[in-house]
């Protein structure tokens, strides 16, 4: 008796779905392992300027909203006491970080061509240093420079 | 006359799937851990986040990477170094190369405080290296 062929045509089909179901998942693994691992890592560009005494030319207080422009744009980063992140631009205090960047941009849209610097106290962490940085960069003024103390110098 | 059987005649059929998995397979498990081996090498690092930051398509062989991790040590080119061995590394690329050639990558935690990377401002300052980045994550 000649056994009808069908279910064995049927068995054919289930065993090759298994290993291409296989492959599948392992380039579905494989792609996403790829993918999470590779976090990008860029670049900021922060050139450095020609070196001068920094520390000797100390802006004198000025109230920014009253007196835009400015030849030079000195922002300061300090550790308050309790640890907090003291931002002075110019003389002025400003509390949080929008407050800042709001300033900072109205400014660069005034005077791009002002000089921005940096001065930083060594405890600020770095990632705040380049926040401010960034965002100068982002406000699109054209030299931002760190302050150096030749004295620190090692 | 013996009929040889159709079963024998087809011979061994070589099924190339599996061999597909486990090469795969392989490739996974290497890939995820030369990813720890490397981590493990170059310090866990938090790195700072910037909406400025660029990606950097051209491998210059006059840069020098210089990463500082949270827990007080300097590495060059992911080796522990010193802050004198930089500086004379520094000085060596400037003669070399000339200090417009030269750049410098700082690879820095973001909770380091700036104190640890004002030595590198400096040194690149006075000799007369402009060109430094900082490695950074995108905002998104």
């Amino acid at each position: 008796m000649r056994i009808p062929a069908h279910g064995h045509r049927a068995d054919i089909s289930e065993n090759m779905m298994t290993p291409m179901i296989d492959v599948v998942f392992n380039l579905l693994i494989f792609f996403v392992c790829a993918s999470a691992l590779n976090i990008q890592e860029l670049a900021l560009r922060a050139d450095l300027g020609r070196s001068r005494s920094e520390q000797a030319t100390a802006a004198a207080a000025i109230d920014v909203t009253n007196s835009l422009p400015v030849d030079e744009v000195r922002i300061e980063l300090s550790s308050g006491q309790r640890g907090q992140l003291v931002m002075r631009l110019n003389g002025v205090d400003h509390e949080s970080f929008p407050a800042l960047k709001e300033v900072l941009l109205e400014l660069a849209e005034l005077a791009p061509e002002s000089p921005v610097v940096l001065d930083v106290e060594g405890a600020v962490e770095v990632g705040e240093v380049l926040r401010v940085y960034d965002t100068c960069r982002a406000a699109r003024f054209r030299s931002i420079q760190f302050a150096l103390d030749p004295a620190a110098t090692p | 006359m013996k009929i040889p059987s159709r079963s024998r005649g087809g011979g061994l059929k070589f099924n190339i799937t599996p061999m597909i998995d486990v090469v795969f397979n392989l490739i996974i498990f290497f890939l995820v851990a030369s990813h720890y081996a490397r981590s493990e090498a170059v310090v866990d690092l938090e790195l700072p986040k910037a909406t400025g930051g660029e990606a950097e398509l051209e491998q210059s062989g006059r840069r020098l990477t210089i990463t500082l991790p949270l827990d007080g040590s300097v590495y060059l080119g992911g080796e522990l170094s010193s802050l004198e061995e930089i500086a004379a590394r520094l000085n060596a690329n400037t003669a070399t190369h000339g200090a417009g050639e030269v750049e410098v990558r700082i690879r820095t935690d973001r909770r380091v405080p700036f104190s640890r990377v004002t030595p590198l401002l400096h040194e690149c300052s006075r000799l007369g290296i402009q060109r430094l980045r900082f490695a950074v994550l995108g905002e998104n």
